[in-house]
């Protein structure tokens, strides 16, 4: 028996191994050597109390979010969200997620703008380029490394949407597993239960995919910044300019999905309008503003369906954007690869 | 990486969509209705109020296996509009008492929550309601007392609720809304007979805003 067990691991092991060699390109691969260089040069720039250091004050400034938010939330007044809407746990887990959001966004594009001035300033990327698809493999390494660098960040940020999802599934048995249907009749446009669910279900695949999406498009965006500009300043400078214009538009998407929620209840323009100025302000936010995290409560996401035309099909709008920011991910990396790959006029 | 990301996306939406019917479906297994509702007799819990005066519905209520024995009382404080009521502790199989009152005007009866309403628990949420007895015939908004009518008139029941988005021509109705009291009526259609005293009612839509004057 122990040997049949055995022998059916292996055999899981290899399917996990062919398919994960399928899926990930091989420069996505931590025992890619340049990844691999990429990653253990990124640590071995700082000493080993600085790491801990860095961790240390991570962990406090989380947990100094946590306890702000929860005495906010505790004492009637949560932080970015109304006191009446989701439940505790969610109104209390709002405001440090989208801290943490905000931070992984700018992180992820500091993190790459200065890829190809240091490589320059260590005298060796002229070598890189000369190499066989040499710059190309750094650009794409150097972009892929910034989700292994990231990866507590990340799961960080993400294990609280899984629960808020988990919590979401949850309500769903209420009122005898009719929730959804309860709130379908008479939404416009007509859906069945079987397409709710659906559309339900993409909002929630939209909500666990979008925080990478946009990690992967400001890492991006980093990378042709270096790519583009020369000089340490002058990246400095423009990287200043995009994350100011990031930010400005992440907290207009939230204001304005902020006041489209609070208003849409009484006043909203259900069954009166076709897409209104409500839908887009509900889009914006979930793309841009809190990557969907509002819509994380059942109730609030079920109320946009009833009172905002056509808001039973923003989380499908949502995943079509989210899709379309993958491929301008793509497309970035693709040019940046293109513009690094030339040579250079001196 | 595309192609990493669409796998993953498809996978983790196949899943979700599973998670979802599954918990659908453990939901239908869940009996939650918090509340025994009025038959379509007009009677609740096998009693008839309706054709009761206040002592013999008090009587009937100390008798009932589902409420404390001894509980059933005309309370001190005189509710406005009612011309009796009795409260009571209503605890069917030996579950956790859960206040209740009845109260008596002529040709009808309510099932609600002792004290204000403002102050008490909801007798149950709007969805649970809708859920037990299907969408109602006809809606209407009551401004001036914050409420809103759900009228099921082939069982001369009216339900009142207090949402919590309401303005002075409006009100938004959501299943999570809470039940302020159930008004089972022996006469015809009160609307009928007396239509100056009732705002107008509009038709079941679904959930969502309705306006004074739809």
């Amino acid at each position: 028996m122990p040997g049949a067990r055995g022998k059916v691991g292996r055999v899981i092991k290899a399917f996990a191994g062919r398919c994960y060699a399928a899926l990930l390109p091989g420069w996505a691969r931590p025992d890619h050597p340049a990844l691999r260089y990429t990653i253990q040069r990124d640590s071995r720039q700082r000493s080993r109390t600085a790491s801990w250091l860095v961790r240390a004050i991570s962990v406090g400034v989380l947990a100094a979010l946590l306890v702000v938010s929860f005495q906010a939330a505790n004492g009637g007044a949560p932080i970015a969200v109304p006191d009446e809407e989701g439940t505790a746990l969610f109104r209390v887990l709002y405001f440090p997620l989208l801290t943490l959001q905000l931070f992984a966004m700018m992180a992820a594009m500091v993190m790459t703008s200065h890829t190809v001035s240091m490589e320059r300033a260590r005298g060796t990327w002229e070598p890189v380029k000369i190499t066989s698809h040499g710059a190309e493999v750094t650009i794409r390494a150097r972009w892929a490394a910034v989700f292994y660098r990231m990866r507590w960040l990340l799961l960080v940020m993400m294990l609280p949407r899984v629960v808020l999802i988990g919590q979401m599934v949850a309500d769903l048995a209420d009122y005898q597993g009719h929730h959804l249907d309860l709130y379908i009749t008479g939404i416009s446009p007509e859906v069945s239960a079987g397409e709710a669910s659906l559309l339900l279900a993409a909002l929630m695949t939209a909500a666990l995919l979008l925080p990478l999406v946009i990690v992967g498009l400001n890492a991006a965006a980093g990378l042709l910044i270096s790519t583009l500009f020369c000089g340490p300043r002058t990246i400095q400078a423009v990287r200043l300019m995009i994350l100011l214009l990031e930010v400005g538009l992440s907290l207009a998407a939230l204001g304005a999905g902020r006041l489209t929620l609070d208003r849409s209840h009484l006043w909203g323009s259900s069954g009166q309008l076709g897409l209104d100025g409500d839908w887009y302000c509900l889009l914006y936010m979930g793309t841009l503003g809190d990557l969907c995290l509002r819509f994380l409560d059942l109730r609030t996401y079920f109320q946009v369906w009833v009172d905002i035309k056509n808001g039973v099909l923003l989380g499908a709008a949502i995943l079509a954007v989210m899709a379309l920011l993958a491929l301008l991910t793509h497309g970035m990396l693709a040019l940046t690869v293109r513009l690094a790959g030339r040579p250079s006029r001196e | 990486m595309l192609r990493l990301l669409a796998v993953i996306g498809v996978t983790v939406f196949c899943v979700l969509a599973l998670v979802i019917v599954g918990a659908r479906w453990i939901g239908t297994y869940q009996d939650t209705t918090p509340l025994p509702l009025p038959s379509a007799d007009g009677c609740w819990q096998g009693m008839c109020p309706l054709g009761m005066d206040a002592l013999a519905v008090l009587t009937a209520l100390n008798r009932h296996p589902d409420v404390v024995p001894g509980s059933a009382h005309f309370p001190v404080e005189r509710w406005v509009g009612l011309q009796a009521s009795i409260a009571f502790d209503y605890a069917p199989g030996g579950a956790e008492p859960q206040p209740l009152a009845i109260g008596l005007v002529t040709d009808a009866y309510y099932v609600m929550r002792p004290g204000r309403y403002e102050d008490a628990l909801p007798l149950m949420l709007l969805g649970d309601i809708v859920q037990a007895l299907g969408p109602p015939d006809a809606i209407s908004v009551h401004p001036q007392a914050a409420q809103v009518e759900l009228v099921y008139p082939a069982r001369a029941l009216s339900v009142y609720v207090h949402p919590e988005n309401m303005a002075w021509n409006r009100a938004s109705v959501l299943p999570s809304d809470p039940v302020i009291n159930l008004v089972v009526s022996r006469a015809d259609d009160p609307r009928e007979q007396w239509p100056v005293l009732y705002p107008p009612t509009s038709a079941w839509r679904g959930f969502g805003k309705y306006w004074l004057q739809d």
